[in-house]
């Protein structure tokens, strides 16, 4: 435009005319310029990112009482109330909403009600379904604590979902098969599986924990490796998502397995906006208190950092999230909020 | 008991937490015999170890209630990364643990915790029972499991054998 209105090469004004012309052409320059950056700023001062943040709300277990030794698993009812496993004294404990103890049943022992090593466990539908890390099978308690009757699975469980009183799906270690998600009845029968890799692998390599979505698709956090990966239900890979920079785990030789060192990404959650929270590990800046969030496309939402290492992580239907304190005798609950954050330096909610 | 007391001694006070009643009372055998102490070091990662724990208990569940309240002490080494973090509570998450370690499993003697670490180095490859044979002058130091020869040895040093029944006779 400029180069129409000054012609280049040769001058065929006078001298007055074109100083007036160089002067009108920088103060054009310099309005467009300011009409730019105006526009600029009003378009990115008006967008708004998301971020996402904790807030603690409650806490079970103190240094003092008898509450919660080391607890493992935890799942909460439509009431609000707590159920969790603790590994220290065998048990699985109903808690109300003030923190006190309801009821509590086990003891170490294979028995029914009894436990080894209790672990993950699940609420659905009035049923408390509980794994143990060393008797085979799921653990079926109604919401009194009364033990009702055992799904049988042979193979160690490292993860499983309840999708109807009927159907139970489990993420397992069995070396020597191809990796998948097993679908189970309510007896333990095999009702399919979801091979989401087709090579065999090193022994724990495709280890997962794993969550559903309303929609029957499968997120997958991986726990040697960095990856998460989002699977449909048909058994169609939809995505594939690398939470840690440059992360190389090792492995090391142990008698005739090469095993891995170190948990890369620990546990993944939903919550109910199916926003997808993967809880780091080992490798991650902040040692198993860095969690990662996506939305179900796989967009990163952003990160949130725990106050205290977890094992895990739960959200409940109504967006608490909860994670580990003082090494297992506290169980933290926290709301999940979300501030929108003008880009450009202003903040707002 | 000399040999424990003296081992224990650099240990007792604020850096070890629980109770120390038999350090507060020589005289725990009034017969005034020299059968022997126990003392089981306990690694806090073998609270959690299905294996290594069932070595333990077993030991445990070989002693008559009476002789474990009376000859058994406990002392809880946690690892070191439990020491390291969290210092001002570590401790006393500890000693919460093995509250719960003890009920569970319905002990009866008592076990303390050794926040320092001042006994890291006896529990380097895990728990260990160290037998105190006053009547000897000896300490001897078994890991887990015990084999049948070396329960035998503690049963002697202990100055009891089991009757059918399980129960201690002198």
């Amino acid at each position: 435009m400029w180069s129409e209105v000054i012609p280049m090469g040769g001058n065929s004004r006078g001298p007055i005319e074109n100083s007036l012309m160089r002067r009108l052409r920088i103060v054009f320059m310099a309005g467009m310029a300011s009409l730019f950056l105006g526009l600029a700023v009003f378009c990115v001062g008006d967008k708004k990112a998301a971020e996402i943040c904790l807030e603690e709300i409650g806490s079970v277990g103190t240094l003092d009482d008898d509450l919660l030794f080391q607890w493992v698993g935890v799942a909460v009812d439509r009431e609000q109330k707590l159920y969790v496993t603790d590994a220290m004294d065998y048990r699985l404990k109903k808690i109300d909403i003030q923190g006190r103890l309801l009821n509590s049943v086990g003891g170490r022992g294979r028995g029914p009600g009894q436990f080894l090593a209790p672990r993950n466990l699940v609420w659905f539908d009035g049923r408390l379904y509980v794994s143990d890390q060393y008797v085979p099978g799921l653990q079926v308690f109604d919401e009194e604590l009364r033990y009702r009757r055992r799904i049988m699975f042979q193979q160690p469980i490292v993860d499983f979902e309840v999708i109807s009183s009927d159907r139970v799906v489990i993420s397992s270690l069995t070396p020597n098969k191809k990796p998948a998600l097993y679908f189970l009845d309510g007896s333990g029968e095999p009702k399919g599986s979801l091979v989401y890799n087709d090579q065999k692998v090193p022994f724990m390599q495709e280890s997962v924990s794993f969550c559903m979505d309303r929609r029957g698709d499968f997120y997958l956090a991986f726990s040697f490796q960095n990856r998460i990966e989002k699977w449909t239900g048909d058994g169609i890979f939809l995505w594939r998502r690398h939470p840690l920079k440059k992360v190389k785990p090792v492995r090391k030789r142990i008698g005739g397995w090469e095993v891995p060192t170190e948990v890369v990404l620990k546990d993944i959650a939903l919550d109910s906006r199916d926003r997808i929270f993967v809880l780091g590990g080992g490798y991650s800046r902040n040692r198993s208190r860095d969690i990662y969030v996506y939305d179900s496309e796989g967009k990163p939402c952003g990160n949130l950092l725990l106050p205290e290492p977890s094992h895990c992580l739960y959200i409940d239907s109504k967006n608490n999230l909860y994670a580990r304190a003082n090494e297992g005798i506290t169980l933290k609950k926290y709301r999940i909020i979300e501030t929108s954050r003008q880009i450009g330096g202003r903040r707002g909610s | 008991m000399l040999i424990g007391m003296s081992l224990l001694s650099t240990a007792y006070g604020s850096d070890v937490y629980g109770k120390m009643e038999f350090m507060e009372g020589r005289d725990q055998n009034p017969d005034g015999d020299d059968t022997g102490e126990l003392l089981l070091f306990i690694h806090s990662a073998d609270l959690m170890c299905f294996n290594c724990l069932e070595g333990i208990l077993e030991f445990i569940r070989m002693l008559p209630r009476d002789i474990q309240h009376a000859r058994v002490r406990g002392i809880l080494v946690p690892r070191r990364s439990d020491r390291d973090r969290y210092s001002a509570a570590s401790p006393l998450i500890q000693l919460k643990k093995i509250r719960g370690f003890i009920a569970a499993h319905q002990l009866c003697f008592r076990v303390v915790v050794d926040s320092r670490g001042i006994f890291s180095s006896f529990v380097s490859e895990g728990s260990l029972l160290v037998v105190v044979d006053a009547s000897r002058g000896a300490c001897t130091g078994y890991d887990f499991p015990l084999s049948r020869k070396e329960k035998q040895e503690i049963r002697s040093a202990l100055g009891l054998s089991l009757g059918l029944c399980g129960r201690s006779v002198k």
